[in-house]
């Protein structure tokens, strides 16, 4: 009964008046941006964090959860009118979700898509509530060892789900770590790559590098690309899905939110590896796998599910063990500790406020863009006729100011752009930026503990190998990244 | 060969190397009580590593493949660099409006051929913006005028 003291405990600070409100303007700004073309769901985070800075903790967490579904869903709605996924969990929306909307089925495709995500997300919120405690109780029985372990097979994983080559990728995360580490070296004082500027003492800030590499260079990129032409936007048509369609989507999305659950707790998983499973598992088991890509409900219904299941049960590791599994959870997990929150085991008894708040506000988030999204779909269309041309003047605007906010500072203005302008390099040599987000969000806890793993074991490394579960986390990094060599396995991930 | 690989490597052993030299002063320690230049050192040695890795196996590689064509283009580059430095140059001067004029008209041309119009319904709306976000995060600059 404990789980039920703690839900009601998340909804006391979830239904207050002024959280309410916080959830709906995130859901709100999240779907709008996420309908925008060009903005996926990293960027718009990364541009809005400043401005929750100004809220409370948990009333800032609450709308950035909202912002987050929010985007999310708005890329599936671009998916299916448009054919232009917003990321790359609705790619697999485009296949099946486009071509229904292209036989006028658009409306049953944005409804399934809709109740697929709501039914996902009630599922996945349950099961945060459910693991969180266990996981937390596994999380504060880990000793320095366990962490570094843990911490290098979520790296691990982050590599293996980047586009590209792997050798990039891991650089991308060494370089990460290595800017983690700017500032002051807590145990000597001693002042790291800080080049004699009070502003680097405490490390280098979050939010000038999410801004400047998920923001700045996305816009440098997009502008690099000329093309500012719209597709034809699809006629939405009748909403209601025929009976024939509902018996065909209600199992489809329960195996997608069974899929997305699973993959969305692993290292290095989230919502497009839990899209992708899900559409292949789908045409699989199909009784006719050639409809598939010509408009099959079930290629929306599952991928949908799985996708907002996984978008959800990211937050667990995040939020229990401190280790992100992708970018979004890395800038999640940035603006807890620009909050002042530390993820990790000691969430749970230090922040429970915070914690079951934002469980029960994710919940919320997701009964809000059913309201909010269905309804109001014809105002979102008019969105998607905006250009790129218009709207990239207004991001950059509000990011300079979003960012001169947070600390009144000229300096973290110009090391946006800074990072703006190493972010469109990065792009345009074929690195990717999300390891390196990563690696610098993990960068200090990773040196810290494996200063205290050594402190413990006398300068031994055999530490690592020795307790057995850091072995078995390390065992299961090295098979990863022999996973990651082998060729049949680099043929198969070059579909992706 | 891919040129842009070697390029990318190169790159990488320059920081690594930036990086061992940076940190040079940082005491290494030991295993057993790692100093502040362990880690970074350490880390910076990877680096390098990877970026050797990366020239090396585009260097070796008998069939080039090529990228796809992914360029940058200089002019929004540029003028996106160039409007926000205008904007810390600027705003304790001129205060927030202003600074954000600048902004706009710089980094609105970053794209060719905007119609009157345009420009003034772009102006208005984030001039309108940055009033609210002013408002709403109280700001402590002037809205017009130096401080």
């Amino acid at each position: 009964m404990d789980i039920l003291s703690n839900l009601a405990l998340g909804a006391s600070v979830a239904f207050s008046l002024q959280n309410l409100g916080y959830a709906f303007i995130g859901s709100l700004v999240g779907t709008l941006i996420g309908v925008l073309p060009g903005i996926g769901p990293v960027s718009t985070i990364a541009m809005l964090i400043p401005l929750t800075f100004h809220l409370p903790p948990a009333s800032g967490l609450i709308m950035i959860a909202g912002i987050y579904f929010g985007a999310q869903y708005g890329g599936s709605t671009t998916a299916i009118l448009l054919n232009v996924p917003g990321e790359t969990s609705s790619i697999v929306t485009c296949l099946d979700g486009h071509q229904m909307a292209k036989k006028g089925r658009a409306g049953p495709a944005l409804v399934v898509a809709a109740l697929g995500s709501f039914f996902a997300g009630t599922v996945a919120t349950l099961l945060t509530a459910l693991l969180a405690v266990p996981m937390a109780y596994v999380g504060a029985s880990f000793g320095s060892p366990e962490y570094f372990a843990l911490m290098v097979l979520g790296l691990v994983g982050a590599v293996i789900l980047a586009q590209g080559s792997p050798l990039k990728a891991i650089s991308m995360v060494s370089v990460g770590v290595l800017m983690g580490l700017v500032g002051m070296d807590i145990d000597s004082a001693v002042w790291r790559f800080t080049f004699g500027l009070n502003a680097l003492a405490d490390g280098l800030d979050f939010v000038p590098v999410a801004v400047g590499l998920f923001g700045i260079a996305d816009v440098i990129w997009q502008l690099s690309r000329s093309s500012d032409s719209l597709g034809a936007i699809a006629k939405i048509g009748g909403w209601r899905p025929s009976s024939d369609e509902v018996r065909r989507s209600i199992p489809a999305s329960i195996r997608g939110t069974a899929i997305g659950s699973f993959l969305g707790i692993l290292p290095g998983g989230g919502a497009g590896l839990a899209s992708f499973a899900s559409y292949i598992v789908e045409k699989r088991i199909s009784r006719e796998p050639s409809g598939f890509g010509r408009g099959a409900i079930e290629g929306v219904a599952g991928p949908e599910s799985a996708n907002n299941a996984a978008a959800q049960t990211n937050f667990i590791p995040m939020l229990t063990l401190g280790i992100p599994a992708n970018a979004l959870m890395a800038m999640m997990m940035g603006a807890l500790t620009i909050h002042g929150i530390q993820p990790g085991p000691h969430l749970l008894t230090l922040n429970a406020t915070v914690f079951w708040g934002l469980v029960v506000s994710m919940w919320i988030g997701n009964v809000m863009l059913l309201i909010i999204n269905l309804p109001l779909i014809n105002i979102w269309v008019s969105f998607l006729r905006i250009r790129y041309s218009a709207i990239y003047v207004g991001i950059l605007v509000f990011s300079v100011i979003g960012v001169y906010t947070v600390s009144n500072s000229v300096i973290d203005v110009y090391l946006t752009i800074l990072f703006g302008v190493v972010g469109s390099l990065l792009l345009r040599f074929g690195f990717e930026p999300a390891p390196l987000l990563l690696g610098f969000v993990l960068g200090k806890l990773m040196e810290t503990h494996f200063r205290k793993a050594m402190i413990q074991s006398g300068g031994d490394p055999m530490i690592f190998v020795e307790r057995p579960i850091s072995f078995a986390l390390l065992v299961l990094s090295a098979g990863l990244v022999l996973l990651l060599v082998s060729p049949t396995f680099r043929g198969s991930r070059e579909i992706f | 060969m891919r040129y842009e690989e070697v390029i990318a490597g190169f790159a990488l052993i320059a920081l690594a190397s930036f990086g061992l030299w940076a940190s040079r002063s940082y005491a290494v320690g030991t295993l057993k009580s790692m100093g502040p230049g362990w880690f970074p050192r350490a880390t910076c040695l990877v680096i390098m590593g990877l970026g050797i890795a990366l020239v090396l196996s585009n260097v070796l590689k008998p069939n080039p493949v090529p990228l796809e064509k992914n360029t940058l283009k200089m002019r929004p580059m540029l003028l996106i660099t160039a409007a926000y430095i205008s904007f810390g140059l600027t705003l304790s001067v001129v205060g927030l409006l202003p600074a954000i004029l600048i902004v706009i008209v710089i980094s609105g041309l970053a794209i060719p051929r905007r119609s009157l119009l345009e420009w003034v319904l772009i102006v208005l709306a984030l001039e309108a913006m940055a009033f609210w976000m002013w408002y709403l995060v109280k700001l402590p600059i002037p809205l017009i005028g130096g401080h």
